[in-house]
């Protein structure tokens, strides 16, 4: 693949995504280029990386997620899966996209205890074979979420479990079997509630998401992976 | 205290925001169908909740309908309710 310096990574805003900073600064700390690219065009996406960030698309009305997924940009994102031009990231509201675009299984509503949740939580690693995770030398990571509609649904109980990536230690929200992270069957889709963007520098608390961020890199400029 | 005699009615009360109230939820999603070439003219957004009121007669447990949508499901100063009859199982 690419030389390593030159990795390429495009985040999409959406009216009311308000995690878009917090990723560029991480994507930019691990060694990528990184562009914003505004919702309202369908134009080729030729990044080696695409991150649909947290924040509130559409300001989440009807359902979370459920409109955003109506953007113009997101069916160059459904070719750019298809095509498996690269790798595709949603974190939080970026998930609960991707699950309502039907490009990830199941979907995500209201916790069970009705409250915004905004704490460090531990997941645990399920699944190492996909490029997100397969270079990460720890089984369990500490990292923040803040949701109020993070609960994992599947109708009929009907989920791959090798698709479950990471799950709960102790499952703040209710969803279903703990999951707190999924990818799609092609392996290169990985949605999550958690906030790896959030937890990539010593001053935020923890530098636990440059794992998968660097996970990715190494995926991506095809170095050897460390659990495969 | 309940009586034997109070039997159960059923009403369904349907709140929506007064015309000229904005709208934003409603806004933006006329906004996406729209760009999703669907010829729709206005969206709406409300909400309805069930109610289930003991009382003597019919009259009696619509009045207590009329006054709860009245005084508390709904700011009269922004929003218009309707209520409607649910029928019994």
């Amino acid at each position: 693949m690419k030389n390593g310096n030159l990795l390429t990574a495009g985040i999409i805003v959406f009216p009311g995504s308000n995690c878009d900073r917090d990723a560029y600064f991480a994507l930019t700390i691990n060694g990528f280029n990184v562009k914003y690219i505004w919702h309202d065009f369908n134009q080729l996406l030729d990044f080696d990386l695409v991150f649909i960030p947290g924040g509130f698309s559409y300001g989440d009305y009807l359902r979370v997620g459920a409109l955003a997924r109506f953007s113009p940009v997101m069916s160059s994102v459904e070719k750019y899966i298809l095509n498996k031009r690269g790798l595709v990231l949603g974190v939080c509201n970026g998930f609960q996209i991707l699950t309502e675009a039907g490009v990830l299984p199941g979907v995500l509503t209201v916790n069970t205890s009705h409250r915004f949740i905004c704490k460090d939580v531990e997941v645990e690693i399920i699944n190492f074979d996909t490029p997100f995770i397969n270079n990460v030398q720890k089984k369990i990571l500490t990292l923040p979420i803040a949701h109020k509609e993070g609960r994992y649904i599947v109708i009929d109980n009907k989920l791959d479990p090798t698709n479950i990536v990471l799950k709960y230690k102790e499952n703040p929200n209710g969803s279903f079997d703990d999951v707190a992270g999924i990818v799609n069957e092609g392996y290169n889709v990985f949605g999550l509630m958690p906030h790896p963007e959030r937890a990539c520098h010593s001053v935020l608390g923890s530098e636990d998401g440059n794992y998968i961020f660097q996970s990715i890199r190494r995926y991506l400029t095809g170095a050897e992976s460390i659990n495969n | 205290m309940i009586k034997e005699k109070h039997k159960t009615f059923g009403f369904e009360v349907k709140v929506k925001l007064r015309e000229g109230i904005l709208d934003p939820q409603g806004a933006t999603t006329f906004k996406v169908l729209r760009r999703l070439n669907y010829n729709v003219e206005s969206v709406r957004f409300g909400k309805s909740i069930e109610l289930e009121i003991k009382e003597d007669s019919y009259e009696a447990a619509k009045d207590k309908a009329r006054e709860i949508a009245y005084k508390i499901l709904t700011n009269p100063v922004l929003e218009d309710f309707e209520i409607i009859d649910l029928i019994r199982k």
